[in-house]
């Protein structure tokens, strides 16, 4: 018999989770917001896709600050970009696969390192660097600050509500360490991780902070 | 602890589009192979699964058709549970399935096919891309689009819950319905989307249109395919995104077969190659010839310029007119064009816009009556709509208990695969000539294949958001002799 479906972040689903007024979002942008935003990207259906929401809510409930909203999303680009509209803050957590990284280990993401898309080829192809100065050019309230954390995965292609064992076990030192570190952002005046803006941005390596 | 490390985007989730080019003795292409990373094991994972839970699970499939999956879903357990939803549920599912149409063309038309149309496809490489677009149409275009999409994934949220993960449908109806007050709220946002949908066929027409370079590239041979044509139509023909039969047209536009959604297997076969995870459907009736098109190849393609071109009319007055614009640009119906897909988007556009407002404009879509419970006892069912993308089939088994016993989708980019496949080789074949290979040559595949907007959900919710795309091309003996890639540092 399968696993019964259970989506990973009803833990803390977005309709439940801060979150009357997060169901408020596209349309609704400037009502009733936390000062920041967390949001899990990934797909609860894709075995270790689903790192990021779940990551994602298990820091929002260590964080328990009714100045910080939680959102999972499983799309980029514009979409991204609508979701942390009038939010301060931003901190976005996502599944990434790297080729020496072992399952569970957390990345600080440097946003240089996300560099535009200048040739999107599908309706989702839009990185979040440029979705962010899209937004900034069309004069919306984009966060004052942006922080990407990733947590390296085995497998986020195979259908499956179960993600691996190594990443579930590392689930939550993962969330405590991201955690700790989140809730200093929030807490400095203006954030350490400026959004780059496409035009000012240069390629650099992309640091990482392991935590 | 902190450690700095370089970050390889190689090794992000997105995955690469690989093209696999074979030249023959004389230095041309023999063959191209485009693949993409795939998910694995959905129907699998489906199996033993209650299936109401698909209406839930499917739009998770994918961060792009959502409301796609939600809605052929919930058709399929309509069937499943042989129940037909009251005239208002029907409505609604109607208005939230062309709301979603409306705005997702949109995007694709500023966002993606901007690019190549807006700019040119020879426009310097760093002014390709959205910035660029607006920088062309300008800021208050730009943020017409942003404001009429954020009006009506404001009702939809109300009305389905989520925009992305839908609660919205369920066997025999729907689970909420609309009162006077947000029916009158909404009739004003479809009279902008009309509104908008409409100028954006303007700024099509004075930035592509009067422009011979640009048109010339619509109408540009390299782009062209004679294939067969499916989509969905009304009882008299005319595009429907929601429900309807399946039409399908010969090259030349006449009628082939049409067909209902439960026949589609009588229909369509799926064909395998050992080099893909895709299956490439076909045309039982017309049969596998290859990756060729023409008559005696039962390759098709849907998507809007399929559904344009498989109907005898639009559902809908101002959009007719656009339809008929088009044709006579594009020198008749059907127009094989495949840049034309962006075109005929913007068409489908305005329909979709027009129909929101003609269902708000009757006052039955606020009835009290939402739903019909389902008593049968469930086999089979079978449910279609026209995705944004093309024809969306969703085929469900299940025992007596309503637990599912086999599952099988074919969703638009399927259909599309062999068309696509075909648009890359044709693109590729054009810029390598006896050995010597175009610069220009993923610019030219990637406008192949970007007219489809085809959904490959590995790329979903990537960070970067982008999918680098690689040619490796091997001499006649299959040695490697040339690696190009794109968006890589």
């Amino acid at each position: 018999m399968t696993d019964s479906f259970k989506p990973k972040s009803d833990s803390g689903d977005v309709s439940t989770r801060r979150r009357e007024g997060m169901t408020e979002l596209a349309g609704r942008v400037n009502q009733q917001k936390g000062r920041a935003i967390i949001v899990g990207l990934g797909n609860p259906l894709l075995t270790d896709d689903a790192v990021g929401p779940r990551v994602a809510g298990l820091v929002y409930d260590i964080l328990s600050s009714p100045d910080v909203d939680f959102r999972e999303l499983a799309a980029g680009g514009v979409e991204l970009m609508e979701t942390v509209l009038g939010y301060k803050k931003a901190v976005i957590i996502d599944a990434i696969l790297t080729e020496e990284g072992t399952p569970g280990t957390c990345y600080r993401l440097d946003l240089a390192s996300l560099r535009p898309t200048l040739h999107a080829a599908m309706s989702h192809e839009i990185g979040l660097l440029e979705g962010l100065d899209l937004g900034r050019r069309l004069g919306l309230a984009v966060p004052d600050s942006v922080r990407v954390y990733a947590v390296q995965i085995v497998d986020p292609f195979s259908f499956g509500t179960k993600m691996t064992d190594s990443v579930e076990r590392a689930l939550p030192r993962a969330a405590n360490e991201i955690a700790a570190e989140v809730r200093v952002f929030l807490n400095e005046s203006n954030g350490n991780d400026q959004v780059l803006w496409i035009e000012e941005h240069h390629h650099a390596d992309s640091s990482r902070h392991s935590v | 602890m902190t450690q700095r490390i370089t970050i390889n985007p190689i090794t992000r989730l997105e995955g690469h589009g690989k093209i696999e080019i074979f030249l023959n003795a004389a230095g041309d292409v023999e063959r191209a192979f485009f693949q993409v990373p795939e998910l694995r094991g959905f129907e699998t994972f489906c199996l033993g699964r209650p299936a109401e839970e698909m209406a839930t699970i499917t739009p998770r499939i994918c961060g792009v058709c959502p409301t796609a999956h939600h809605m052929a879903s919930i058709k399929a357990l309509d069937d499943l549970w042989k129940v037909e939803p009251p005239p208002t549920a029907k409505k609604l599912r109607e208005l939230a399935y062309n709301s979603f149409m409306f705005e997702d063309h949109l995007l694709h038309f500023y966002f993606l096919g901007g690019p190549d149309f807006v700019l040119g496809h020879e426009a310097p490489k760093a002014e390709r891309n959205i910035l660029g677009v607006i920088n062309k149409v300008g800021l208050e275009v730009a943020r017409k689009l942003i404001q009429i999409r954020k009006d009506v994934r404001g009702m939809l949220e109300t009305m389905m819950g989520k925009v992305i993960h839908p609660v919205f449908g369920l066997p025999g109806g729907v689970s909420k319905g609309m009162t006077n007050e947000e029916r009158a709220e909404y009739l004003k946002i479809a009279e902008r989307a009309v509104e908008f949908a409409n100028f954006s066929l303007k700024v099509f027409e004075s930035i592509v249109l009067r422009n011979d370079k640009l048109l010339g590239l619509v109408l540009d041979e390299a782009f062209v395919h004679k294939t067969y044509y499916m989509g969905l139509v009304d009882k008299k023909n005319r595009v429907n995104f929601y429900d309807g039969d399946v039409r399908v047209v010969h090259p030349n536009g006449k009628e082939l077969e049409k067909f209902s959604a439960r026949e589609y297997r009588e229909h369509i076969a799926e064909h395998v190659e050992p080099w893909s995870y895709v299956t490439f459907p076909y045309l039982k009736k017309v049969g596998w010839s290859g990756f060729v098109d023409g008559p005696s190849s039962g390759i098709y393609r849907v998507a809007p310029l399929a559904r344009l071109n498989v109907c005898e009319g639009m559902a809908t007055p101002l959009a007719q007119s656009e339809h008929n614009r088009m044709f006579a640009a594009l020198g008749g119906k059907p127009a094989h064009q495949t840049l034309a897909f962006h075109w005929a988007r913007l068409v489908e556009a305005l329909q979709a816009a027009e129909r929101m407002r003609e269902l708000l404009e009757d006052s039955e879509i606020t009835g009290p009556e939402i739903r019909i419970c389902p008593t049968a006892t469930p086999a089979e069912g079978v449910g279609i709509v026209e995705a944004p993308r093309g024809t969306l089939i969703h085929h469900y088994w299940t025992d007596a208990n309503g637990l599912l016993t086999k599952v099988n989708l074919i969703v638009a980019t399927n259909h599309n695969a062999a068309p696509i496949a075909m648009s890359v080789e044709k693109a590729a074949m054009g810029s390598i000539r006896h050995g010597e290979v175009d610069e220009g040559l993923l610019n030219k595949v990637e406008m192949a294949f970007r007219a489809y907007d085809p959904c490959h959900a590995c790329a979903t919710h990537t960070l970067p958001g982008r999918m680098p795309l690689r040619a490796s091309i091997h001499d006649h003996q299959g040695r490697l002799i040339r690696l190009l890639s794109k968006d890589e540092p």
